[in-house]
């Protein structure tokens, strides 16, 4: 039946979104199905203008059983489409969701020690592998276009820190919750973050490392 | 319940299907049949996805009978105590029983049209309460769940269609998030001040 295998996509992808708490890594892009949904679309439509050059346009506005044939497959190819731009679509989103849960951090984002810590088993070990090359374009587009527009009143507002804590003090204190190696702060100095250890530190220095969960504050 | 184009569970909840009969000979559809006739007949019953199932009739190549989810008897049912029908039962059991009542509306006239929608609104009215009241006492209290005067709120709970999920799971999340807010140290700073 035309339109299975784009329900097919359209109800992974649904399960795959229905629980946002916590958040599940971003499946696969799911190349082989796009494809075969494609090549469906195609022959549906080769065949609708096959049909509708044999049988030329008195019987088109005549024969009631050939209209209703072409409507179905017509129905099935606009099914298709519809299943197709949803799914991509859904997939942007989450993936903008992801950027800004990682604090605008693109590197972080698509390094892979990032994810394979945390879910060893999914399909995709990383964000990087998950992204089809187009949405790996994307990501980097929205990155640079995010960070075009704060950079403006970066002065004033941290656009991609977070708002859960109104920041109350220009000091923190942090204890480190994952290893982030040596890492060179704002102010020129280098730190070495090794689990357990505790710091106190300005906060706009190392807010980005609190975004993306590496430090904790206490 | 937005009609989104894009809208995951809109195209899900399009899927549902309708009993249709056609109203003409169709030569080389009998593919939509899935049997060995490759044509379909006058008067052929079929089971077609609500997104055929909805141009076709508009087109008055097949019609439908209101289905029996939305019939008189679970009208009744809806009017006689609106919490205790399964509507998950009626839509398959992860149907979306609003989505696709007004789905169905929008092809009906005028008549039936304004019934089911009524319908539809009654019954989500009926059932808003229960349903806010199961997902706020629903996450505290996991063990006792408390009566409704309606059966048991398990009962409801099994019951809820694929909106009313959402939203039990966006109330549980919302009373869970509240819990969060309060319990937070800075929230008591002021009081350690003073």
């Amino acid at each position: 039946m035309y339109g299975d295998l784009a329900l097919q996509l359209v109800t992974a992808s649904h399960r795959s979104t229905l629980s946002t708490t916590p958040q599940l890594p971003l499946p696969k892009y799911a190349l082989p199905l796009i494809l075969s949904i494609c090549l469906e679309t195609r022959q549906l439509g080769t065949s609708i203008a096959s049909a509708a050059e044999s049988h030329g346009q008195v019987s088109l506005s005549q024969d009631r059983a050939l209209v209703c044939s072409l409507t179905v497959q017509h129905l099935a190819a606009r099914r298709n489409k519809r299943c197709l731009l949803a799914y991509l679509h859904n997939r942007v989103t989450g993936i903008k969701e992801r950027w800004w849960d990682a604090g605008g951090g693109l590197a972080y984002l698509l390094s892979s020690a990032n994810n394979a810590a945390v879910n060893p088993d999914s399909d995709a070990p990383d964000l990087r592998s998950a992204l089809s090359p187009q949405e790996l374009d994307f990501l980097r587009g929205y990155n640079n276009l995010m960070l075009d527009y704060k950079t403006d009143f970066l002065d004033v507002l941290d656009l991609t820190a977070g708002i859960e804590r109104p920041p109350g003090e220009i000091m923190v204190d942090v204890r480190v919750v994952r290893d982030a190696g040596e890492v060179v702060l704002e102010g020129g100095e280098r730190v070495d973050f090794r689990k357990g250890e505790r710091f106190r530190l300005a906060r706009s220095a190392v807010e980005r490392l609190i975004v993306q969960g590496f430090l904790e504050e206490v | 319940m937005e009609e989104d184009y894009f809208s995951l569970s809109s195209i899900l909840a399009d899927n549902h299907k309708l009993s249709c009969t056609f109203l003409l000979d169709v030569p080389g559809l009998g593919y939509l049949e899935g049997g060995s006739d490759p044509n379909i007949h006058q008067h052929g019953k079929l089971e077609l996805p609500f997104w055929l199932a909805q141009t076709l009739s508009l087109n008055e190549f097949t019609t439908f009978p209101l289905p029996p989810a939305y019939s008189n008897r679970v009208r009744a049912a809806l009017n006689a105590s609106a919490p205790s029908v399964r509507l998950s039962n009626l839509v398959g059991g992860n149907g979306w029983w609003y989505r696709f009542g007004k789905r169905i509306a929008d092809v009906l006239d005028d008549r039936p049209q304004t019934e089911l929608l009524n319908m539809l609104l009654k019954a989500f009215i009926n059932r808003l309460p229960p349903l806010q009241d199961l997902a706020a006492h629903h996450a505290s209290t996991d063990a006792s769940v408390p009566e409704s005067g309606h059966g048991t709120g398990e009962a409801f709970r099994e019951g809820m269609e694929g909106d009313e999920r959402e939203l039990f799971g966006i109330g549980q999340d919302s009373g869970r998030m509240v819990k969060i807010w309060y319990d937070l140290p800075w929230g008591r700073r002021p009081s350690k001040l003073s």
